[in-house]
């Protein structure tokens, strides 16, 4: 796939520091249309730095990120309408509607108002809430509360994706859903950029995986090309790449020092 | 440091509350935390203050010393009316409003606190500490700000009155505390029959509205209203019905204490009324009204849903009185978003409309201040003089208060993180948002209020005041603006309460200088009706340049929240 088609995102040389600390140190990274990226790290990696100037809520940084082989730092409001973004731990306006929420939304992103009551409704039925759709949110529960974020984050149809923790308190059934969302949408030729703690899912859903540890991208590759080290879990691919292959001996550590 | 002491007073009891099998350790960590958490909470008395990025660590004893100046304040009464009866009756009419409306508006967030129910009640605590530790935080609270508001009067009663009146006066403060509860529990009780939850936390927000309206509006008509010889003129008891009120009971007892020998049956009526109904109030809240209360505090508590809420502007996103007034008004898309979000959020946020509903009443208690308190002769003379003047102008001006006040809060929320939708998504020109939020603004709040207004000047001052209402209006929508332009640099609803406002109060000081200069011009040429008519388009046409110019705000022009 690489070598046919241009990448959608190119990533080059990215540095971020906040003060003296560098938190990206130089990221080189190429994404192609139709791939589900898993990027995982730990806590204080980078991810969501990473994340946050892709969609342009951080618009200074070193090197340059291309989209559509343009750069963001031109035109970041042309790159701002092609992607969905779903934030982590997002808050909404929860004393409006969801169709008061996504009207709003849409319109932010150009939408005509009886497209978005259209799609609105469509996708809050798909997610199981359309019988909620008049009812203010703070009634909400959390797994509904993210159903609509999600909504929000694909009302326009945008053709790159960026889920951060996007599972986050969503029922068993609406995972199983989402999952197999992002699998359709990713065949409809739509690039997902999905972060995450959760290695089991990034696991399952994803066909590259990113890791990212001190700002640094330490493994690139499909969960195959990772398994090749003799791991057969992304948990212990990760405990390994991130130094925290000892996660029995601090469990012990906490153990001890109950007794 | 002083909690300390309060707690370590409530342990002396220590044996009686172990034979109620509550554990004295379990309740001194619980009573300290919450005092602790009381003492970091903003209230109705210290907004302000909380303002400032510090954080407040005494916000209770700040609560305690602005009760006390009023205590002081109100001791005034106790001195002013030397005629049996008065001083006293008012004195604990204030009292007891203060008060219980202190304790609905400020102490309802506490009662109504979920986190006990995922904090305190999963671990090991007895159902008896955990309800003993709600009765005494409320009862310690409570406690505070009665002898607060309480220490001026019981200082004037003892270095004034001798120390039978100064002792009977505590009593009188207690009863009158046991009282203020009973009240409050009612009140409650009959809000919350009436109400959902959702609903019962808008009505301890209008609660704090109204309040606000009433110390404002006190304020500035009492003084003047309320002379020592319009006082001292009334006989309270040839009033019969005023003595089913509490605070004339109170009265009773203070000249019993003071005038022992000299009142007659009636008194001793009061007196025993005072010392009997508090504890009849005690029983009823204990044995009646206290297992109601506790059950419909664990319904709001509980879930805190309710699945019936519905937009009040009405099913879905494409009908509605809003939607047509948007889909005229604001054609654009973008700006379309703009207006609905402002008028959406404003009428839901809780923290907008205490800050900005009393704005409304505002305007009526200023007229009325100027134009009949202020001033000599008999309320009909000073009617006929408003008419036959231009106080009119005075009335239309004060309405672009409301205006500014709306502004100047449009951009502020606790629940600003939400905007973040602004940020992410594709906006190329953020004035078209504000703009949105500007004709909201002026459609949701300030047309029907100027629109009342304007309706009550062409009643009384006839027709030939329509060109001033215009020009006036147009002055107003300019201030306005320039108050958007330079003050209020923000998304509706995406800042937070405590954003610095460097210099924005000289810029205010500034831009208010341009409606008072303009107001003053109108009032000066007011006699030259073409004038006024030529002022009118001209400003309209100001106003036309200066909108378009602020439809035209960048990313740059605007203050974001960290």
């Amino acid at each position: 796939m690489e070598s046919e088609t241009l990448p959608i995102i190119s990533i080059r040389n990215l540095k971020k520091s906040y003060g003296d600390k560098q938190v990206l140190k130089g990221i080189n990274l190429e994404i192609y249309p139709g791939q589900v990226i898993g990027y995982i790290g730990p806590n204080g990696a980078g991810k969501s730095t990473t994340v946050k100037i892709l969609t342009g809520l951080i618009p200074e940084f070193e090197g340059d990120v291309l989209m559509y082989n343009q750069s963001i730092k031109q035109d970041i409001l042309a790159i701002k309408s092609q992607i969905g973004y779903v934030p982590e731990n997002a808050e909404i306006y929860e004393v409006l509607t969801p169709l008061e929420y996504l009207d709003f939304v849409g319109k932010l992103y150009g939408m005509e108002e009886d497209h978005i009551a259209d799609r609105a409704m469509k996708l809050l039925t798909a997610f199981g809430i359309g019988t909620n759709a008049d009812q203010r949110m703070d009634t909400f529960s959390k797994g509904m509360r993210q159903k609509v974020l999600l909504i929000s984050g694909i009302i326009h149809n945008p053709k790159i994706i960026i889920l951060d923790e996007p599972l986050s308190g969503l029922d068993a059934n609406a995972v199983i859903m989402v999952k197999e969302l992002i699998a359709l949408l990713a065949k409809e030729g739509k690039t997902i950029f999905y972060c995450s703690h959760m290695m089991d899912v990034v696991e399952k859903v994803s066909d590259r995986i990113l890791l990212i540890a001190n700002g640094e991208i330490i493994a690139d590759g499909s969960f195959e090309d990772l398994k090749a080290g003799g791991d057969q879990t992304l948990e212990s691919i990760f405990a390994k790449l991130t130094g925290k292959e000892e996660s029995n001996k601090e469990a012990n550590d906490v153990l001890n020092a109950l007794s | 440091m002083f909690n300390k002491y309060i707690i370590k007073f409530i342990l002396l009891f220590k044996p009686i509350f172990n034979r109620f099998g509550v554990d004295a350790e379990q309740l001194r960590i619980i009573l300290l935390t919450k005092l602790k958490m009381d003492d970091r909470r903003p209230n109705i008395y210290n907004q302000q203050k909380q303002k400032k990025k510090k954080e407040s660590n005494n916000s209770s004893w700040l609560t305690m010393l602005t009760l006390g100046f009023m205590g002081a304040f109100m001791a005034i009464f106790l001195a002013l009316a030397k005629q049996p009866y008065i001083g006293h009756t008012i004195y604990f009419s204030a009292f007891m409003v203060m008060l219980a409306v202190t304790l609905i508006s400020d102490f309802t967030s506490v009662l109504i606190d979920v986190r006990d129910n995922y904090i305190i009640l999963p671990r090991p605590v007895a159902n008896s500490t955990f309800t003993l530790s709600r009765i005494l935080h409320i009862g310690i609270h409570t406690a505070k700000m009665s002898f607060s508001i309480a220490l001026g009067g019981v200082l004037y009663c003892f270095i004034f009155d001798g120390i039978a009146s100064g002792l009977m006066f505590i009593v009188e403060v207690f009863i009158a505390t046991v009282l203020s509860i009973f009240i409050v529990n009612i009140i409650y009780l009959i809000v919350l029959k009436v109400t959902s939850p959702q609903k019962f936390k808008d009505f301890i927000s209008y609660f704090q509205i109204f309040f606000s309206v009433v110390i404002f509006a006190a304020y500035y008509t009492l003084p003047k209203l309320l002379t020592a010889e319009m006082l001292n003129g009334i006989n309270l008891l040839d009033h019969k019905f005023l003595t089913l009120l509490p605070p004339v009971w109170l009265a009773a007892l203070h000249e019993l204490a003071t005038n022992f020998l000299a009142v007659n049956w009636v008194t001793y009526l009061l007196a025993f009324t005072a010392i009997v109904t508090p504890f009849i109030s005690l029983y009823l809240v204990v044995k009646v009204l206290a297992p109601g209360f506790n059950q419909k505090l664990s319904a709001i508590s509980g879930s805190g849903e309710d699945g019936n809420v519905i937009s009040s502007e009405g099913k879905g996103a494409s009908r509605g009185f809003m939607n047509k007034i948007a889909k005229i008004l604001a054609p654009d898309s973008v700006e379309n978003a703009g207006f609905k979000i402002t008028w959406l959020l404003s009428s839901r946020y809780r923290d907008f409309k205490v800050k900005v509903y009393p704005s409304f009443a505002y305007v009526p208690v200023y007229f009325i201040y100027f134009g009949f308190i202020n001033g000599k002769g008999s309320m009909t003379d000073k009617w006929a003089n408003l008419l036959d003047g231009n106080m009119y102008i005075l009335l239309i001006y004060l309405t672009s208060f409301v205006l500014t006040t709306v502004l100047q809060h449009i951009s502020m929320t606790e629940k600003y993180k939400a905007s973040w939708i602004f940020y992410s998504t594709p906006l190329q020109k953020p004035g078209k948002i504000l703009a949105g939020m500007f004709k909201a603004v002026i459609v949701k709040y300030y047309l029907p209020y100027f629109l009342l207004i304007a309706v009550f000047s062409l009643v009384f001052w006839g027709p030939q005041v329509l060109n001033d209402l215009i020009l006036a209006f147009m002055v107003s929508i300019i201030y306005g603006l320039l108050i958007a332009l330079f003050q209020v640099k923000g998304f509706p609803f995406s800042q937070p309460i405590n954003l610095k406002q460097t210099g924005k109060v000289f810029i205010g000081l500034f831009i208010f200088i341009i409606p008072v200069g303009l107001g003053f011009l109108h009032f000066w040429a007011a006699k030259w009706e073409l004038v006024i008519w030529i002022s009118a388009a001209l400003m309209t046409l100001a106003a036309a340049l200066t909108f378009s110019q602020y439809k035209k705000e960048s990313w740059e022009s605007l203050e974001m929240a960290d």
